[in-house]
């Protein structure tokens, strides 16, 4: 479980520059991720559980927890947050590509994420790697990706997060969404 | 604007800023500007320009990435809620799709031995459930009789017990349309076929009185073995209601981004929704799949901002903004294609799906389309272009050949033909050049030069202008046509082309009075368009129409009467009995017929035209009938036929109208038959009133009619004012048709007439001579106007003392009219009886 103080002890450390601090984050999203995942998925059928976003949710709880500590580092979690939610999700599809059809219910969420992607005809993989290429020519715009995209936070919310102006965040986003596009298009298999 | 592939090794920071910098100043410009711009911006920088081009390229296309992962998994997994639940009588398996209005679902009977699966929408809550059953109640009578097997049926609609609306579809294994075209790289043949299937489809749904409404590609699935189903056919309905735009479903959030796109502009304001809002979707849905594009990247963005943009400005041709790997098949028809399906104004979209699938075959019958740019004329209503100048001049011509007392307005007709027949060669060169482009496609016909053959069609495109049409300069024109009518038959694998391409050239070098070369193209069309199987009724109606008017103006009347009975029979073939086309064709028939002195007959044919036609035709059938009658002598009836042209016309076009005014001068000639003058003078001070009102500037109808109202005022003895009328009507002859013209030797003539009558006999005979040498220069020494003028000069000479003069003049008339018309014609008698007043023939 995952809990408030931990995560405020994290954060702290991790604004204060200590690199350990975002390793231990990681996983603490990851499991995070998982409980609601279980909760979910157990739920009666009528449960009114009406998902706003069962994944924003996870970084919100975070992120709540988070409210006492400064700015800074806020910014910083959701940064660190939305890289963690990334390389969840890579993980996840990279072992499923592994051992093809796996697990028990926890992977179904995961499972629905890379199908998510899957239906605009892009692989998690792939993205992974891409965003990371285009965090190698630009990193903020790397960035901009992971905040919108992998922690779903609205063009505003990233462009605070990243302190720079509304109308530049999304100059940004343009760019970086051509740029990955036409990326991904040449994947083989892309469109399909 | 060639993109060619992304590199993956990163750019210094510097090369970064400034592709940044060029992408953000090239996305605002069109894609036509953009070219332009990053030539010079980029210079020689290579690298710089791909990298611009390839994320401009990724902008304007379709994007792979949605803006927020969470939020689409939060939707799925809102939908994964349900699986497991029982509905009905069916269990909910697995999670097909989700969308704004809720989740699909496999489905299977719950209660039945065997396996029986469907497709179960179930709708989200807040949707208001009583409304949409009871939609669903009242067309599920309708949507129950779709069946086609390109459709996916409703089954079966309700409630759950929570009251959650939902409905029970033909479950389909597939893939949506654009990922299997995708998938299997299909080219743009394939692309197309399958569209028509999808068409063929719509368009029996549309027979059924059902409109899709929510057409898109994720509606359209295509099986493994490559059968087309189309999906929640109406649904729409149910679900927003007959009342309401149909955008309940659009709006929805998750969906927006996946239909807005394909919404049409009506759908977009909430206008009502017809059949023609489906072949807009459609056409975005080929847009797509052809180009890899939409139509407006706007749809993108919000609804907002797409209404705006579908508002004010024309989606840029397929061709422009396809990647290069598309856009080599695309431009030319399938551009035409696209851009009538999605015009904004749906009056001017294909009528029909029908419609649009019948151009789509045509294109890959490698045949013209139905649209076509920009007039969008289907090929054979150019026969009405043509031929309604050949009904609405008709009158006109009798005239002159019965008693040259009038030239009318065929002149202004013809300056209308030359600019018709300017924008028709255009056409067809643009579908020349789409035909070339496609038949070298065509492993056939390789051999064809498509560059080089679209680029005479270019030449001939520019050159042809009003100005050069109308004489001024011809000679570029003509060099054209010479070029044109050389390299024509090149085209041998494409007879249809071939006779098109030979059709506009006769029909230019007609309008150049070039009748050696106009009627040997348009027999070699004519020839072609025979020769085919099976035979294009509308080719030979065109061709054979065409034909008509030359030998007609050659005075080859006997043919030109069998050419007019060829374009009636092909019309009649293709369009049926009474189409207007026919109508026109028709009155050509009969128009004919009065030329060549048949006068029953043609009255028969105009009776007919009358009971079949409707507004306009039947006032110029009017017209015509009251000629025909007035060449019988039957001139009471024949007045009536006219006033009752003329109630028609001042019914439909109002007093002042080009028109009325022709009628007012038809009936003053008649008014002269029955010795009316106090209604003859009315009637001509009409028609020069409207005319001197509606024509701001020298016109032949208003020239005409002061040329006969100057000879009416001569025989009247008002010579002051019939010298004026006839020099003004002179000046403004030469002033639109130049000096080497046809209708300025008969205006000559009429007004050495005047002259004649106002006793300055010297002058009548020098302007008689001038007549008849411009009418030999022009038509011939053996044509009919040098006949007619012939005969008019003999008695000005006659009236001169000039005895022998005039006698020569009235043999050599009678040797053309027998010639023409055969020794026993009224007008080869009316000539002999004249010549035998004079003391008989020489001989």
């Amino acid at each position: 479980m995952t809990n408030a103080t931990d995560v405020d002890r994290l954060l702290t450390q991790a604004a204060a520059g200590r690199s350990d601090a975002l390793a231990q984050l990681v996983p603490l999203v990851y499991n995070e991720l998982q409980r609601l995942a279980h909760h979910i998925l157990r739920s009666e059928p009528h449960s009114t559980l009406q998902t706003t976003a069962v994944v924003h949710e996870a970084f919100l709880k975070l992120v709540r927890a988070d409210a006492r500590t400064h700015w800074e580092s806020r910014s910083h979690f959701m940064c660190v947050a939305a890289k963690a939610m990334r390389s969840v999700l890579v993980d996840h599809a990279r072992s499923r590509q592994a051992q093809k059809r796996g697990g028990g219910a926890q992977r179904v969420l995961f499972d629905e994420a890379v199908q998510a992607l899957g239906q605009q005809g892009v692989d998690m993989l792939d993205l992974d790697e891409m965003l990371d290429a285009l965090s190698q020519q630009d990193a903020r715009k790397g960035r901009l990706v992971e905040l919108r995209f992998f922690a779903g936070l609205t063009m505003a919310e990233a462009a605070q997060t990243l302190d720079i102006s509304v109308p530049t965040a999304e100059r940004e986003w343009r760019v970086a969404r051509a740029w990955l596009t036409s990326r991904l298009r040449e994947m083989p298999g892309a469109g399909s | 604007m060639t993109a060619g592939s992304p590199s993956f090794v990163p750019l210094n920071d510097d090369q970064w800023e400034r592709v940044q910098t060029l992408f953000h100043r090239a996305v605002v410009l069109s894609p036509a500007e953009r070219a332009a711009f990053l030539e010079s911006a980029c210079g020689s920088d290579v690298r710089l320009r791909q990298e611009v081009s390839i994320l401009l390229d990724a902008d304007a296309g379709v994007s792979v990435l949605p803006s927020s992962l969470p939020q689409a998994l939060s939707t799925r997994l809102d939908a994964r809620d349900a699986v497991g639940r029982t509905i009905g009588a069916y269990r909910l398996d697995a999670v097909i799709g989700v969308g704004g209005f809720g989740a699909v679902y496999r489905a299977s009977r719950s209660d039945e031995a065997f396996e029986k699966q469907v497709a179960i929408k179930l709708l989200k809550r807040g949707m208001d459930t009583d409304a949409i059953l009871e939609r669903f109640r009242n067309e599920r009578q309708v949507l129950a009789r779709l069946e086609h097997p390109n459709i996916a049926r409703l089954l079966d609609g309700g409630a759950t017990p929570d009251g959650l609306p939902y409905l029970v579809l033909e479950h389909v294994e597939g893939t949506p349309i654009n990922a299997f075209c995708a998938a299997r790289e299909l080219d743009t043949r394939a692309r197309l076929t399958l569209v028509r299937v999808v068409c063929d489809a719509v368009q029996s749904a549309h027979q059924q009185l059902v409109v899709h409404r929510d057409l898109k590609p994720s509606n359209v699935l295509v099986r493994d073995d490559g059968v087309v189903k189309l999906l929640d056919f109406g649904i729409a309905k149910v679900l927003a209601g007959p009342d309401e735009d149909g955008l309940q479903t659009m709006t929805a959030e998750a969906d927006q981004a996946l239909t807005l796109p394909y919404a049409s502009p009506e759908q977009l304001v909430g206008d009502p929704v017809t059949v023609a809002s489906d072949v807009y979707s459609l056409g975005v849905v080929l847009y797509e799949l052809l180009s890899e594009r939409r139509p407006f990247q706007e749809s993108e963005q919000t609804r907002d901002k797409l209404k705006h943009a579908v508002a004010t400005r024309e989606p840029p041709s397929a061709s422009r903004v396809a990647p290069s790997h598309r856009s080599a098949d695309l431009g030319g028809d399938l551009d035409v294609m696209l851009a009538t399906a999605l015009q904004r104004d749906a009056t001017r979209r294909y009528p029909t799906v029908s419609a649009l699938s019948e151009d789509i075959q045509n294109y890959l019958d490698r045949r013209p389309l139905r649209a076509r740019p920009p007039a969008r004329l289907y090929r054979l209503r150019k026969f009405v272009a043509r031929n309604a100048l050949g009904v609405a001049t008709a009158a006109t011509i009798v005239v002159l050949l019965a008693g040259w007392t009038t030239t009318t307005s065929w002149q202004s007709r013809r300056l209308e033909r030359e600019r018709n027949a300017a924008i028709e060669a255009r056409n067809d060169a643009v579908a020349a050049e789409q035909d070339a482009v496609a038949a070298e496609n065509d492993a056939r016909t390789q051999a064809l030069k498509a560059g080089q053959f679209s680029g005479f069609l270019q030449d001939i495109l520019l050159s042809i202008t009003p100005e050069s049409a109308r004489g001024a300069d011809t000679a570029l024109l003509r060099e054209v046509l010479k070029d044109a009518d050389q390299r024509v038959d090149r085209l041998e694998a494409l007879p249809d082309v071939r006779a098109q391409i030979r059709v506009t050239i006769g029909t230019v070098y007609r309008s150049l009075a070039d009748y050696d070369a106009a009627e040997r193209n348009l027999r070699e069309a004519l020839t072609i368009q025979q020769s085919l199987e099976p035979r294009p009724h509308g080719g030979v109606a065109l061709a054979a129409g065409e034909l008509m008017s030359v030998l007609r103006e050659r005075g080859q009347l006997d043919e030109a009467a069998a050419m007019a009975d060829l374009t009636l029979k092909s019309i009649r073939a293709a369009e049926g009995p009474s189409s207007r086309n026919a109508m026109a064709a028709l009155s050509n028939v009969g128009l004919m017929a009065l030329e060549r002195g048949r006068f029953a007959d043609a009255e028969r044919t105009f009776r007919e035209v009358i009971a079949l036609a409707e507004s306009d035709e039947h006032r110029t059938a009017y017209h015509n009938l009251g000629l025909a009658l007035k060449r019988q002598g039957r001139y009471r009836e024949s007045r009536s036929a006219y006033e009752e042209a003329l109630k028609l016309g001042i019914d439909l076009f109002g007093v002042d109208h080009p028109d009325t005014a022709l009628t007012y001068s038809n009936l003053a000639l008649l008014d002269e038959e029955l010795e009316d003058t106090e209604a003859a003078r009315e009637h001509y001070e009409q028609a020069l009133h409207i005319q001197q009102r509606v024509f701001p500037g020298p016109h032949p109808d208003l020239a005409t009619t002061m040329d006969n109202f100057a000879r009416f005022l001569a025989e009247e003895g008002e010579c002051g004012r019939a010298l004026e009328l006839s020099a003004g009507a002179l000046t403004m002859f030469r002033t639109l048709f130049g000096e080497n013209n046809l209708d300025v030797a008969f205006c000559l003539a009429i007004g050495a007439d005047v002259l004649r009558q106002c006793d300055q006999t010297e002058q009548a005979v020098i302007q008689g001579r001038q007549a008849l040498a411009l009418a030999e220069r022009v038509a011939g020494p053996d044509s009919l106007p040098t006949a007619i003028i012939a005969s008019r000069l003999a008695a000005v000479l006659h009236d001169h003392g000039d005895t022998v003069g005039s006698r020569q003049l009235l043999e050599r008339a009678h040797g053309i009219a027998s010639r023409r018309f055969g020794p026993d014609h009224p007008r080869t008698v009316g000539i002999a009886e004249r010549l035998a007043a004079l003391g008989g023939p020489a001989e």
